[in-house]
């Protein structure tokens, strides 16, 4: 877990307990933080793994979900080709699960993002609690907690399957 | 950039009534994200269909609107939790963890191994999420396995010996490494290359060195480009002296 995950459980759950409280507004506050930082903690586990493999990754954040779903998943598409050409039916295995792996990191990042782009920018967009959960603009924090993970291991995916079939 | 309004109009005209609040980027890439609930209409299909929303996508586009949908589909937070748990229970000694991606009525599993799965294994993993997602009526269309530990792939041993021929075993190994792809044991590697001897890939040369074949060389092919395998040959050559 990296820190910026332990960060933003540290504010779901401070988020849980002033509501608890009855002090809405700040508990909406850290609230919005804590989508925030479960999305940079994706992005950076992302950043970290593809940046090696794939230099020209995109430092703006919205652009990321295209790259995936274009540069990406076509790359992958050709060494899946390529590894199967020559037998090693493993490594086509893993070029195909990481095609799929970029496609659902694409949606997943720029779901991620749209969040933290309404945390951030939207104080209008209201954080609306549930039992022992909340969610904005129906996205639950819940999900939001998974991001890292599923980043993670999408991205490690990724990563591995380009050093396996890296023919340069 | 686009202004909320500006997009809400547009998304009308297409028939599509976003979720909550529309978000614009906050960089130059001057893309909107749309949230819109997907459901199930009386046909079991879903609406709006994926075909609708890529034809809306692109007029919206013609119109300077790059909008990206964010999809939200009906139980999908009760469904994940619920089939990990499910999957966990029957499998704690395979596997570590499992996700799944949901569209309106098919969903594909991921999962995390703790180690490499038999066939047999895989299949009881498959059965058990069959059957838990047949209740939501939602098709399972594939299970598929995150990487673990990677050791270095056929793939990987003949493009690195195309590099290095004729390839001395430890600079083989060595070049592996480089690559993060860290060899468990030389003997390991010796078992490994011997296999793909046999196979007709690569040749041992009287010194103890190894060569692809020309078969090999011709199915991994060639690329004309700056990617070019033939150019980091040359390179290598280059530096090794030769």
């Amino acid at each position: 877990m990296i820190v910026l995950e332990v960060v933003a459980n540290h504010l779901k759950a401070h988020a849980l307990q002033l509501e608890s409280q009855a002090s809405l507004e700040d508990a909406s506050l850290f609230g919005r933080s804590a989508f925030n930082r479960f999305y940079y903690a994706a992005f950076l586990l992302v950043k970290k793994q593809l940046k090696p493999v794939f230099p020209d990754l995109p430092s703006k954040h919205a652009s990321i979900p295209q790259f995936l779903r274009g540069t990406v998943e076509r790359e992958l598409r050709r060494r899946k080709g390529q590894a199967r050409k020559v037998g090693d039916h493993p490594s086509a295995q893993l070029a195909y699960n990481a095609r799929i792996a970029a496609l659902e990191l694409a949606d997943l990042l720029a779901l991620g993002y749209g969040a933290r782009v309404n945390a951030d920018y939207h104080p209008e967009i209201p954080v609306s609690f549930y039992e022992r959960g909340f969610k904005l603009n129906e996205v639950r924090i819940s999900e939001a907690e998974s991001w890292p993970h599923k980043a993670g291991k999408f991205s490690a995916t990724i990563s591995d399957a380009m050093r396996q079939t890296n023919a340069y | 950039m686009p202004t909320e309004a500006d997009v809400r109009a547009a998304l009308e005209l297409e028939g599509l009534r976003p979720l909550g609040a529309i978000a614009c980027g906050d960089d130059e890439s001057g893309i909107v994200f749309v949230t819109l609930a997907i459901v199930r209409d009386a046909d079991n299909k879903q609406q709006p269909s994926n075909s609708s929303l890529r034809s809306a996508s692109a007029r919206l586009k013609a119109r300077g609107l790059n909008v990206e949908f964010l999809l939200r589909y009906e139980h999908a937070e009760e469904i994940e939790p619920a089939l990990r748990a499910t999957l966990l229970h029957g499998h704690i000694d395979h596997i570590r963890n499992a996700f799944v991606s949901l569209s309106s009525d098919e969903a594909r599993v991921w999962v995390e191994p703790k180690r490499a799965l038999s066939i047999e294994e895989l299949h009881q993993i498959k059965h058990r999420a069959k059957t838990f997602l047949a209740l939501f009526d939602i098709r399972l269309t594939e299970v598929l396995l995150t990487s673990e530990e990677l050791l270095p792939s056929r793939f990987a041993m003949l493009t690195a010996i195309r590099q290095l021929a004729p390839a001395d075993i430890s600079d083989l190994a060595l070049a592996l490494t480089r690559r993060s792809l860290p060899v468990p044991s030389i003997d390991w590697l010796v078992r490994r290359l011997d296999s793909m001897r046999k196979s007709g890939d690569i040749v041992r040369l009287a010194n103890g060195k190894y060569v692809l074949t020309r078969y090999a060389l011709y199915r991994l092919g060639t690329a004309k480009n700056k990617m070019s395998p033939d150019v980091a040959r040359l390179l290598a050559l280059a530096r090794r002296g030769s």
